[in-house]
């Protein structure tokens, strides 16, 4: 007996051991950050993350309530609302679904290799076992113009186009790494670019490629396209500039760490952050980028895009600290605060990694809430954190008023 | 505050990837033995702690047992000892504790640097304290068709071989180099010896379980840092190679002094907890319980004088 005793203790004392080897390693939960997209005229916001997909009002920040088709709340078996939510054991979602059928499908892939069909009215995935996809994927489904084509970037290499029909794999595009970044289309061409340092350019309906341009590191975001040209950011610390043909414009623009976002174009000038907590508006003047202002807004990194309005420039760190900065020249932007003037900067207490996203009201679009509340509405800065408990925060866009907070 | 030491690793790793053709395989198993080589005076200093503790073992239990009633006087007696010979009690843990840490580092490192999702790349990003490697990142971590961020259940079906290797090596080095307890004189249950036997079945078990799900690039790291261990043990004369052939060395203590007491108690905790410790820092496991058997059988022969 006393020697099963001992042999247990040794595997407790073992096991502890070990446990505090692997223990040392901080460990997240899944593979990447919350998806965020504005869905229909209400400008609902559809969460992708982990294993759920959920639609958030973006007025009170509650779920949205399945309806049938005379507008009537459904109730679950405790008679309560039930969410416009789903929810499959053994799904991990960080990409946003695709809208097909005049939005009552969505197609959704998630990172356990399925390609699943979900009915937008009942929020319920049609057959669970889906299609098998040839990898995990991480970033955004993008179709051809006549949408019969679906392009699936796979986070371990190559981008796979299905036929959406039939739902079969009609060609494969080879990188040597994975598509971490949105692919994007314009006419009949598809960009793309690949953590293997590659920016591709392939036909949208043949597959065929077009160009393949060997950049100096690393890609994780999607290109920004704009005037015929295209900015990606790499994780050798560059922003280039390439020509939709193909070919690099003038040198590249030098960042202090890692560019993990699509820089943001405005008024001709680029925004973009990297890693290091730096913020950069640079133009291309003559083939050369032209530096206007540069601030370290955060010691911790940047990994999201920046908000770009009229005013502001606001950029969300690792932190969890949201700041706003004046759009001329990077500096904080000001306001009254308890001891006089003070920089708007916000906390949300939770690492901020997904891009945020803004909803700009117009005035004849009407809230699924009838509070009163509700009809105070203002434009909002949705800022999504790796927690749970702190999935989404909404702040007023201007002046950074906190109006609500979605959690599970 | 643990970075300090993690932060450099990992710069080395991208280092030697970038010198070594890009391979991430070689980069993990030349750091590795770099490591373990610059840490082996730690080890030196360790073995020849432990064995000299080993030594006074008869001579500390005949005053434990004298003074068991007298803890004050007892410790005056034992610290007059260990100065006599010239011991530090703490000789034995002191490079294990130092070389803790970066073992833990090294580990850490790789899990780092294997970084195959964006979850894990940005938790990389940093970390690389030489200007110019970033265009390393992400690093290949594609190796003979294995994904070396997953663990070999989630790769082709060869890559189960490794916690095969890492429980063979495992097994290995402690079959090599834990120093086997003397049997007790009488005849009782030798509990040193049964913990050892437990922790040495016990622990190329876990390693192999826990290699299943740990990633494919730690099973590497567990394989070559095992190598090493057998071959610095080795080159420091103290792999027992004869073990594999069934020669079982002689014991590290001679039963002398106060007899049956004293063979008792060179078992004693604080050998076997030096014991536990080498299994421990090394991933080691060991020897089987059958192994009673032969040692049982092996006390009446006349016991050879150490070889070491």
């Amino acid at each position: 007996m006393s020697r099963f005793l001992k042999r247990g203790r040794i595997i407790i004392v073992a096991s502890i051991v070990l446990l505090i080897i692997t223990g040392c390693v901080a460990r997240r939960d899944g593979v990447s950050w919350a998806d965020l997209t504005l869905v229909g005229d209400d400008q609902n916001i559809l969460v992708s993350f982990r294993d759920y997909m959920v639609l958030v009002d973006p007025v009170t920040g509650q779920p949205i309530p399945l309806t049938d088709s005379e507008g009537n709340v459904r109730m679950d078996e405790d008679g309560n609302p039930r969410p416009w939510e789903v929810k499959n054991d053994g799904s991990e979602f960080y990409a946003s679904p695709l809208f097909l059928e005049d939005n009552e499908t969505l197609l959704v892939a998630d990172y356990n290799n399925r390609l699943l069909e979900v009915s937008f009215d009942s929020a319920r995935v049609r057959d669970v076992n889906g299609v098998e996809t040839p990898g995990h994927v991480i970033a955004d489904l993008e179709t051809n113009s006549d949408n019969s084509i679906v392009y699936l970037p796979l986070s371990e290499r190559d981008l796979v186009a299905f036929d959406l029909d039939s739902l079969q794999e009609l060609w494969r595009l080879e990188t040597e790494r994975g598509v971490w970044g949105n692919p994007m289309r314009e006419g009949d061409i598809l960009y793309f670019a690949s953590i293997d340092h590659h920016l591709y350019a392939v036909n949208a309906n043949t597959g065929s490629l077009i160009w393949d341009l060997e950049l100096s590191g690393g890609i994780a975001s999607a290109p920004l396209i704009a005037d015929d040209r295209m900015y990606v950011g790499t994780f050798d610390r560059n922003i280039f500039a390439v020509s939709t043909d193909g070919e690099i414009i003038g040198e590249p623009f030098e960042t202090e760490d890692w560019v993990w976002n699509t820089p943001v174009l405005l008024d001709g000038v680029i925004y973009a952050t990297d890693l290091s907590g730096y913020v950069y508006a640079i133009s291309l003047v003559d083939g050369e980028f032209d530096l206007i202002w540069k601030v370290q807004a955060s010691e911790d990194g940047i990994r999201p895009s920046p908000i770009v309005t009229e005013d502001h420039v606001i950029v969300a760190d690792r932190d969890g600290r949201i700041f706003w900065l004046r759009r001329e020249d990077g500096q904080p932007f000001l306001v009254e605060g308890e001891d006089g003037l003070e920089p708007l900067e916000r906390q949300v207490d939770a690492e901020v990694l997904s891009d945020m996203i803004t909803i700009v009201w117009d005035d004849d679009i009407e809230s699924s809430d009838d509070s009163e509340e509700s009809t105070q509405r203002s434009d909002l800065l949705i800022v999504s954190t790796v927690n749970n408990s702190r999935v989404l925060v909404a702040f007023t866009l201007n002046d950074g008023a906190r109006r609500w907070e979605y959690g599970r | 505050m643990f970075d300090i030491i993690v932060n450099p690793f990992i710069t080395l790793l991208a280092l030697l990837y970038s010198v070594f053709g890009n391979n991430t395989v070689l980069a993990i198993a030349i750091l590795t033995v770099a490591i373990r080589l610059l840490t082996s005076p730690l080890l030196i200093q360790q073995q020849r702690s432990t064995k000299a503790m080993q030594e006074i073992q008869p001579k500390l239990k005949a005053i434990q047992e004298k003074y068991k009633n007298d803890r004050e006087k007892l410790s005056q007696e034992q610290m007059a000892l260990y100065r006599e010979n010239g011991i530090n009690p703490l000789g034995g843990c002191l490079p294990l504790l130092i070389q803790l840490p970066i073992l833990l580092a090294l580990y850490q490192a790789i899990i780092l640097a294997l970084a195959g999702t964006p979850f894990q790349l940005i938790d990389l990003s940093g970390r690389l304290l030489v200007p110019g490697l970033d265009h390393l990142v992400p690093l290949n971590n594609i190796w003979l068709d294995m994904d070396l961020t997953l663990p070999p259940t989630a790769n082709p079906i060869y890559a189960l071989l490794l916690p095969l290797m890492v429980m063979v090596t495992t097994w290995l080095q402690s079959k090599l180099t834990i120093p086997t307890p003397p049997p007790s004189d009488d005849d009782k249950p030798n509990q040193a010896a049964m913990m050892t036997r437990s922790m040495t079945t016990i622990m190329p078990l876990m390693f192999g379980f826990f290699s299943l799900s740990f990633s494919v690039g730690l099973s590497i790291y567990f394989v070559v840092s095992n190598l090493v261990g057998i071959l610095q043990y080795t080159l420091m004369g103290r792999a027992e190679w004869g073990r594999l052939l069934g020669r079982e060395p002689a014991p590290e203590t001679a039963p002398a002094v106060v007899k049956g007491s004293v063979a008792k108690s060179s078992t004693s905790k604080s050998e076997t907890s030096e014991i536990a410790d080498v299994v421990v820092e090394e991933n080691v496991s060991k020897e089987k319980t059958s192994n009673k058997k032969r040692r049982r059988k092996a006390k009446p022969k006349a016991r050879p004088k150490s070889s070491r």
